[in-house]
């Protein structure tokens, strides 16, 4: 993973530009949302860097498969971790969100009920990671079931919920998409920059907990 | 039909005024909550800095050790 620094530093500066941007500047001014509009800035980027650490756990778990080394599995696990912490951060914010804007925190939008399907499994992996007490069979078996969990999210993410006949959600259903929410050039000004220094903040907390897995086994800790 | 019944309500609320908090950030207390959240957020860094560097040590020696 980098070594460098200078990502630690630009994941600060976004998340402070996103926090300072994201109170500050200009949103469009629409009913039901009113000011919350800005939580977009917050939420959302749970589950863009949800996405982005268990894609990258996934192809640790790949290479797991093809080389058999266990610091590949620590990669892995560590970073589904941070993942499933991104996921429920962004459910509970979700849900906050919905009570004031969709009148209930849970309407079994088809979103919600696939991302809640989604973390659940990826549950299953720390519960299937914890039954298994030898190590390497440990890590080729959650391996195997890691891939399967990836492969199980882009549709429940991205292709049933969009399928599905009507969504509060934007962009799913039969709701308009984005644009038509207005996801203006100036929300974009923020809304990237956040997507990116959040999702680069998972990274970060994903290589502390790495690092002090490799290093404490060094150690003999 | 969906987005254009969408287009159509959100320009009709839009001709009246949406509720902002508009008067709120002329009085100037948006500033507070900037600020309380920048306190916060640059002490996380800190801590989270000063983790990266404590696990960073320990590498070292795990290396001089190894």
């Amino acid at each position: 993973m980098l070594r460098t620094e200078w990502w630690k530093w630009l994941t600060m500066a976004l998340l402070l530009y996103v926090f300072v941007g994201g109170l500050l500047l200009p949103v469009p001014r629409l009913p039901i949302l009113n000011e919350t509009i800005r939580v977009l800035y917050f939420h959302v980027p749970m589950w863009f860097g949800m996405i982005a650490l268990f894609t990258a756990s996934c192809i640790q778990a790949i290479k797991y498969l093809s080389k058999e080394q266990l610091t590949n599995d620590i990669f892995s696990v560590q970073l589904a971790e941070v993942g499933i912490l991104f996921g429920i951060l962004g459910m509970i914010s979700g849900m906050f969100w919905a009570n004031y804007t969709w009148g209930e925190p849970w309407s079994s939008d088809p979103k919600q009920n696939m991302s809640a399907i989604a973390l659940l499994i990826y549950f299953a992996y720390f519960v299937l990671r914890g039954s298994i007490k030898d190590e390497q069979q440990r890590a080729k078996i959650s391996a195997v079931y890691n891939i399967f969990a990836f492969a199980t999210l882009i549709p429940l993410l991205f292709i049933l919920p969009r399928l599905a006949e009507d969504s509060l959600h934007p962009g799913n259903g039969g709701n308009p998409g984005f644009n038509a929410y207005d996801l203006d050039s100036q929300m974009r000004l923020v809304f990237y920059p956040a997507v990116i220094g959040w999702a680069l903040l998972g990274f970060w907390l994903a290589t502390i907990k790495i690092r002090y897995e490799i290093v404490s086994e060094k150690l003999g800790l | 039909m969906m987005n254009l019944l969408n287009i159509f309500l959100v320009s009709f609320y839009g001709f009246f005024q949406i509720p902002m908090a508009d008067q709120f950030r002329q009085d100037g207390k948006i500033y507070v909550v900037v600020g309380v959240i920048l306190i916060l957020l640059i002490g996380f860094f800190i801590f989270l800095w000063r983790t990266d560097r404590r696990i960073k040590k320990l590498e070292e020696k795990a290396n001089k050790q190894g």
